[in-house]
């Protein structure tokens, strides 16, 4: 199988370079004005809920995280598995700027819940909860892909072999996925599914989704930047590092 | 398939020249369990709860001291180069020095595991369903181990990044086998937990085999 043609322009290093500089500034900005204008509704207008009171409020943190989450692992994962396919360079290293923003996400998405636990559940943390598990299971994936890539010294092995690594983790993103429904778990099922109507009212649903699309924003943004230092750093030697370097750009 | 046998029979002959490690392993296993019963000094109907967390968590403990063993002597060497420019696809050559490092160091604790079961307690089903889990169990957790050995062989100090690429992955397998041993200590059916084990141990021989291939492959010098 080939890759499609514009999918090669955009390989091509300084294209990508270009092309990611010109996004990255609109998708931050507009990825924070969404955050602020979600946490505004989120927090100050969505009413209280008639079971959790107040403390469910801290939902708008947790689900955009925890999306957040998943889906940078399976853009790592992805941006893996075609450099491993197609030994496309600049796949790896999208993927080694996606797994600190990831991680972060995880960590983030960990805390709050852990945060949100102690006054639904009475405990911060339970063990043996699939949920829970398999979330802190994907730290330690992030974590293991940004150690062995760091740990080996040649960058296209590492590339490779983190990459080998972050593809044998995706079978934890259905199990993350479908958790709360194949076994008992303390954690509450899926407020928003894309199938049946949302369990949730629209004055609290809207912040929600808001606050979702603005961390999208935000969190591709910081990969973003994040992958064009990495392209910065591998290329180096090339002559139009030199002549972006010069220029200021 | 005879290249195959020749590896294993090869990875055989090696791993009971320096059958030291083997002792070591089974000692370590033995000494911590034990350790663990004597020390926290529990109420014999407690000790058989937590038995099975106890020996699992330490039956993987063990196999871990092992698990350097399947590819870095033979990186270190040389040897390791040499099989992966033959002919042989190196997903086989995980599966062999997989086989036989189970056979080594996973089989002699299933087999020791009934022993520790009665020394902590469990009666009836659970002596026989406590060797089960562990038998479905430990070979996936070596062919788990074979991705990770295989990606970490390089390093100079690999042992302990493995152990950390380990254990997310082998999280879901020692789940299982606690969970199922400890329905059996409850007297409860544990069918469901040993047939997760087997499904996983199934896609585990299916594709972690060519993971570790590709990560040899990917590692090689």
């Amino acid at each position: 199988m080939r890759l499609p043609n514009w999918l090669h322009k955009l390989a091509s290093p300084p294209h990508f370079y270009r092309i990611a500089g010109r996004i990255e500034p609109w998708m931050l900005w507009s990825g924070l004005a969404a955050i602020a204008v979600g946490a505004f509704g989120g927090l100050l207008l969505a009413p209280p809920d008639y079971q959790q009171g107040d403390a469910y409020r801290i939902i708008y943190f947790h689900v955009p995280a925890a999306y957040l989450a998943m889906q940078l692992y399976a853009l790592m994962a992805i941006g893996s598995a075609i450099g491993l396919v197609w030994r496309m360079k600049l796949a790896y290293a999208i993927s080694a700027a996606t797994a600190p923003v990831g991680l972060a996400f995880t960590g983030l998405a960990l805390a709050t819940g852990m945060l949100w636990g102690k006054p639904m559940w009475g405990a911060y943390w339970s063990w043996g909860d699939a949920r829970l598990t398999s979330v802190l299971v994907m730290f330690f994936l992030y974590l293991g892909y940004m150690l062995l890539h760091a740990s080996l010294e040649e960058r296209s092995t590492a590339d490779r072999a983190a990459g080998i690594l972050a593809v044998v983790g995706v079978v934890n993103l259905p199990i993350i996925k479908f958790s709360v429904e194949w076994w008992s778990s303390l954690h509450q099922g899926p407020t928003i599914s894309r199938l049946a109507a949302p369990a949730i009212t629209w004055d609290m649903l809207w912040p929600l989704l808001v606050m979702i699309v603005g961390a999208v924003l935000f969190s591709l943004a910081v990969t973003l930047t994040r992958a064009r230092a990495e392209v910065l750093l591998r290329e180096r030697g090339a002559r139009w590092v030199r002549d972006v370097v010069a220029v200021g750009a | 398939m005879r290249i195959w046998l020749t590896v294993l029979e090869q990875e055989f002959i090696i791993y009971f020249k320096k059958w030291i490690h083997i002792i070591i392993n089974i000692g370590f296993f033995l000494v911590s369990t034990s350790l663990f019963s004597i020390v926290a000094g529990l109420e014999p109907e407690l000790l058989a709860q937590w038995g099975a967390g106890v020996i699992w968590v330490v039956a993987f403990l063990s196999m871990l001291l092992a698990m350097p063993l399947l590819f870095q002597p033979d990186r270190d060497d040389g040897t390791l180069d040499l099989m992966l420019l033959s002919t042989v696809d190196p997903a086989w050559l995980a599966l062999a020095k997989a086989g036989a490092n189970w056979c080594v160091f996973g089989l002699p604790l299933v087999l020791l595991s009934p022993l520790l079961a009665a020394s902590y307690g469990m009666e009836g089903t659970a002596l026989l369903v406590l060797p089960a889990t562990l038998a479905l169990g430990t070979p996936a957790l070596i062919l788990l181990a074979t991705v990770a050995a295989a990606l970490t062989a390089g390093l100079r100090r690999g042992v302990g990044l493995l152990a950390l690429l380990v254990l997310p992955l082998a999280l879901p397998v020692l789940l299982f086998g606690v969970r199922g041993t400890e329905l059996a200590v409850d007297g409860l059916p544990a069918g469901a937990p040993l047939m997760m084990l087997g499904a996983f141990l199934f896609v585990a021989v299916g594709l972690l085999p060519w993971a570790a291939g590709a990560a040899l492959r990917a590692t090689a010098n």
